[in-house]
């Protein structure tokens, strides 16, 4: 049984989450390439996942995961993101919430630790499926031509942009 | 302390570890582009990871895991294995340790759940540097590849 209350707990405070995962992005050296993505895309991204993350730990299959991310993958090839700052984006997104998960604290008792350790196990799978994912993603599309802009895909495609109910991909 | 006992655990047992993961990767549907590696080659890159665990979680420096993964990434585009099975390929690696511990009867017992979550942190920041450096490593390989 995983620690639903820790999960809740990230659900809870995803605003504060994924503000501090933002400035992470905008200072670290792996990740420079975001500076081509729009600040709110970034953002949006981030708090869909931290908010809807029971959904896509417990709820979501694998090859909703894959699909998702996969769309991601060959979004940030069009635009021209390194591959390389992709990827740490999403490992840094995951290094996030240990680091939060850290500062709560972990509860000492077997029973509790043992529900710690599944949920962090989920979320381990979640995002090496999300990396692996991203990766396909992005490899596909290498030969596609480029964007500038999100808005430019969506016309591109003729796509409406995700309904706010439905958790998007991450990157 | 109880993650270095299990970490030990996991080198003793690497002879083992090695032909159970070398046996996954030729054969699992994501890593199939990894038959272009020759056998012997991918068995020792195995082999030195789960022997050296302990060096590789705790005394390597980032400096030193950028020069080793990074040169497989760039062995590896040079070898046109596609990006995506080597990224699947070190996920194993991880995954095959883990299901290791299982089967020796150490996962999520009592007396081990605190070392098991001090293990799964320094595996995933090892793993993932690995990851990163090995796909920086590829790309890097390929744009010089394309020049």
């Amino acid at each position: 049984m995983i620690s639903l209350r820790l999960v809740r707990l990230i659900e809870t405070e995803a605003a504060n989450l994924s503000d501090s995962l933002l400035k992470k992005f905008y200072s670290s050296a792996h990740t420079q390439g975001f500076r081509k993505i729009p600040e709110h895309e970034l953002r949006e991204r981030c708090l869909e996942i931290y908010s809807h993350l029971s959904d896509w730990l417990l709820h979501k299959s694998s090859a909703d995961v894959e699909h998702r991310f996969q769309s991601i993958g060959e979004l940030r090839a069009r635009q021209g993101v390194p591959l390389g700052d992709v990827i740490w984006g999403i490992l840094l997104t995951k290094e996030h919430l240990w680091s939060f998960l850290e500062r709560q604290g972990f509860l000492m008792g077997p029973v509790e630790l043992h529900g710690e350790l599944e949920l962090l196990r989920l979320m381990d799978h979640f995002f090496d499926r999300g990396v692996y994912s991203t990766t396909v993603g992005y490899e596909r599309s290498r030969t596609l031509p480029r964007v500038t802009s999100t808005s430019d895909e969506g016309r591109r495609r003729g796509e409406a942009r995700p309904s706010p109910g439905i958790p998007s991909a991450l990157l | 302390m109880i993650a270095l006992r299990l970490v030990h655990l996991i080198e003793h047992h690497s002879d083992e570890l090695s032909e159970t993961l070398t046996h996954r990767l030729l054969s699992d549907q994501r890593t199939c582009g990894l038959r272009k590696v020759p056998a012997a080659e991918l068995h020792q890159r195995c082999h030195d990871v789960y022997r050296h665990l302990s060096d590789w979680m705790l005394a390597k420096t980032e400096r030193e895991i950028q020069e080793v993964y990074g040169g497989l990434g760039a062995r590896r585009a040079s070898q046109r294995v596609p990006l995506a099975d080597l990224t699947w390929a070190l996920m194993l690696t991880k995954e095959n340790l883990f299901d290791f511990l299982v089967r020796q009867g150490v996962h999520g017992s009592a007396e081990n759940v605190y070392g098991e979550l001090e293990l799964l942190r320094s595996l995933d920041q090892f793993f993932d540097r690995a990851i990163y450096h090995a796909t920086a490593g590829y790309e890097r390989a390929q744009t010089l590849a394309m020049a």
